[in-house]
């Protein structure tokens, strides 16, 4: 569509403009913002996984501190025998690959699928909408890794790019988040004082916990819309 | 009928006689209440927060001509449109338009104040889309052709039996009133509907300006769904949605999911900037942005009413309110009800027809004590009434007018003079002799029967003060005495 004639839109900001001026008392101190206080972890950094897992637990997640790569194919296979799953779908990231995951899954019957392997088509119509997405819609496990961990709130933080769609951690009902400890940080301003690190992609999610509501009767309900488990497994550093 | 603002007394009684309302309504707001207390207690820098919130806010409205720029800016370098609503008209044709060029026939919604705001869905169907609600409480409210009664509980007026009603009568599901059942059908059915969605339309909590990200915060994960799975993303945003920094969304996300639900974070916090970008496979093809003024300028110009734009949308004031908690979202008869809704009503929609709407307070600060960014509530409605009552009562016409004119000088006599005073205090208590009842006056004739249709009238006390003081003396005396 057409960009807006410039028009309308001087319009607007000139009546912002008369607005503004019509008050200039509540024009407080122009400048800068403040900034926020806080700086990140100092120097020595404390033991963090304590305080990460108590906290996912909380949101009603689980955390599995692996201890080795080994361990965390065989969580994946004791997670899918629980629901009965056929397939699982994984993004394509450096972390996941070098976890070797899919032949020791293979062997035990399961499907695994990497990201949307087959190509959008350019031009949608209905049926194929619902085609191409088919393998996530099919995995009752969705595994990703992530660019963050926060362990006050026990959130990960996953940004989308290529090979990590952003329904690999929604349409399936599970979603396994896969971290590493040196991912871990303590909070929120932490994260946000690195800036420069998070360089927001198209979409950058947090994730605290599974899929909730209460919208009836203020009565909590996990999974209404996202998925109804959510599982961080974290690789200590070697 | 639709509820109206200029129908508050009204709907209020009514809200008032509907016990399973005012049921559903104390175990809400009472839950919600308890949660945030919970949650802002852990917060051992509160105030601090709170501060540096409303600074962010204050200094972002002051200059929002060059936020609201770069924020656009920032938005087509990410590959996003933006266009710039002045009316609700304007942003519904835009988005008719966009409809029209897609040949879009379903759209998939996020909870969004701004769109029941410009009426974007009886628009939308009328041209004849159709138009699905996906947050759970939202959907109930939709499927019951009903308005959101709360900002962030929007069926916070509904019982589990009366959801499991609609749900059958609306989607043929059998009557159980079990929620998670209710939920589970909830899921299965929008799941569909989002994959099929040709259009997504949110609205957004935040919009960062140095980045051009669009911040959106929810539990369910119908937002996410709504913003990865359709091919066209419309944000609809107020004008006032703008920070500057994300660096600055630190203090909102510590506040706001507190505030609104008592959590820490919600389930997901999505930060959205531009469309899919190249390789990736799913997320929309297009992002547009509509950045809406409709009436937002008018408050912006008023000194007194600006802060009422650093509003989070976080609810708190509703739930703390003593009014709300009695006559709940759809006695306001506006999209925004409650204390906060009291305020931005009258300049959204016109001071005379939402009149009523700053007297629906007791002004008792329970709302400004409460919010997270410190909005002085109460004295902005004493602004209202005071704008409302300079223009009313000077009116020649009104026989309030002549009323208090004459009431006043009667006063002003009295007081002048002892004797006046005493004859008049016997004079009226001859007169209230006939309406008082259990030492209250409940009933009055015209015009005081407006007084006391809503709020009983303290009678004068049988003894005055002056008797009492004098009996009072004596027997003091007469106790000194006998000592
Ligand atoms: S006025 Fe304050 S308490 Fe009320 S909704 Fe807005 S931010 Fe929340």
């Amino acid at each position: 569509m057409k960009e807006q004639t410039d028009k309308t839109r001087l319009k607007l900001l000139k009546r912002l403009q008369k607005a503004l001026n019509a008050s200039p008392s509540a024009n407080v101190a122009a400048g800068p913002c403040p900034a926020s206080s806080s700086r990140a972890c100092s120097v020595a950094t404390p033991n963090l996984i304590p305080l990460l897992e108590e906290e996912i637990t909380k949101t009603g997640g689980v955390f599995y501190l692996a201890r080795d790569k080994e361990e965390i194919a065989q969580y994946l296979i004791t997670l899918a025998k629980r629901v009965n799953a056929k397939t699982i779908i994984r993004d394509n990231s450096i972390l996941l690959q070098g976890l070797k995951l899919d032949g020791v899954l293979n062997n035990e019957g399961l499907q695994v699928i990497i990201d949307y392997s087959g190509t959008r088509p350019a031009k949608e119509t209905n049926e194929d909408k619902a085609a191409w997405r088919q393998p996530a819609k099919d995995a009752a496990l969705g595994v990703t890794s992530i660019e963050y961990i926060l362990a006050d709130t026990g959130t990960v933080v996953i940004k989308s790019r290529p090979g990590l769609s952003r329904t690999l951690s929604l349409v399936p009902p599970i979603h396994v988040a896969i971290g590493e400890e040196r991912q871990i940080l303590p909070g929120l301003e932490a994260l946000f004082s690195q800036g420069a690190n998070l360089q927001p992609g198209s979409a950058v999610i947090f994730i605290t916990g599974p899929s909730r509501t209460a919208d009836i009767e203020q009565t909590l309900t996990i999974g209404v819309h996202g998925p109804i488990e959510f599982h961080l497994i974290l690789l200590p550093d070697e | 009928m639709k509820n109206k603002p200029d129908n508050f007394h009204f709907q209020a009684k009514t809200a008032l006689n509907n016990p399973s309302l005012q049921q559903a309504l104390s175990k809400a707001t009472t839950h919600i209440l308890n949660k945030r207390a919970r949650a802002i207690q852990e917060l051992t820098d509160l105030e601090t927060l709170r501060d540096r919130a409303r600074r962010i806010k204050e200094q972002t409205i002051a200059q929002l001509n060059h936020y609201l720029l770069q924020l656009e800016s920032e938005v087509r370098k990410a590959g996003g449109k933006v266009y710039w609503a002045r009316e609700a008209r304007d942003a519904q044709r835009y988005i008719a338009k966009l409809v029209k060029q897609k040949k879009a026939q379903l759209v998939v919604k996020g909870k969004s104040m701004v769109s029941e705001e410009i009426g974007l869905n009886e628009y939308l169907e009328k041209l004849g889309l159709e138009v699905v609600e996906t947050d759970l409480g939202e959907y109930i409210v939709q499927l019951a052709g009903e308005r959101p009664s709360h900002i962030i509980a929007p069926a916070i007026h509904k019982s589990r039996e009366e959801v499991a009603l609609l749900f059958q009568k609306k989607l043929g599901t059998n009557p159980e009133a079990e929620i998670s059942k209710l939920t589970q059908v909830a899921r299965e059915r929008l799941r569909e509907k989002f994959f099929q969605a040709d259009i997504g339309i949110t609205g957004a909590n935040f919009a960062i300006a140095e980045t051009g990200t669009i911040v959106l915060v929810e539990n369910e994960g119908n937002i996410r769904f709504t913003t990865s799975l359709p091919p066209v993303h419309i944000v609809l945003m107020g004008i006032e949605k703008v920070i500057p920094t994300l660096a600055d969304l630190v203090v909102f996300l510590k506040l706001l999911p507190r505030s609104a639900t008592g959590q820490k974070l919600p389930s997901y916090v999505s930060l959205i900037t531009g469309p899919r970008r190249d390789g990736e496979k799913d997320g929309p093809e297009e992002l547009h942005l509509i950045i809406l003024d409709n009436g937002r300028s008018r408050i912006l110009s008023e000194p007194a009413l600006r802060e009422s734009l650093y509003c989070l949308r976080c609810g708190a004031c509703l739930n703390i309110c003593p009014v709300y908690q009695k006559v709940g979202g759809h006695a306001y008869g506006s999209v925004y009800a409650g204390p906060i809704g009291s305020v931005i009503t009258p300049p959204l929609v016109g001071l005379y027809r939402a009149r009523a709407l700053p007297y629906a307070s007791t002004l008792c600060g329970a709302c400004r004590d409460i919010c997270p960014v410190k909005i002085n509530i109460p004295h902005m409605l004493l602004q209202l009434r005071q704008g409302l009552s300079y223009r009313w009562n000077r009116n020649l016409i009104n026989p309030g007018y002549w009323l208090e004119k004459l009431l006043t000088i009667t006063w002003s006599m009295g007081m002048k003079d002892e004797g006046r005073y005493r004859f008049g205090s016997k004079v009226a208590r001859l007169l209230q002799r006939p309406f008082l009842k259990k030492q209250k006056i409940s009933h009055l004739p015209y015009p005081f029967s407006r007084w006391t249709k809503s709020r009983d009238f303290t009678p004068l006390a049988a003894k005055p003060f002056r008797i009492w003081w004098e009996d009072n003396q004596r027997s003091s005396k007469d106790h000194e005495r006998a000592d």
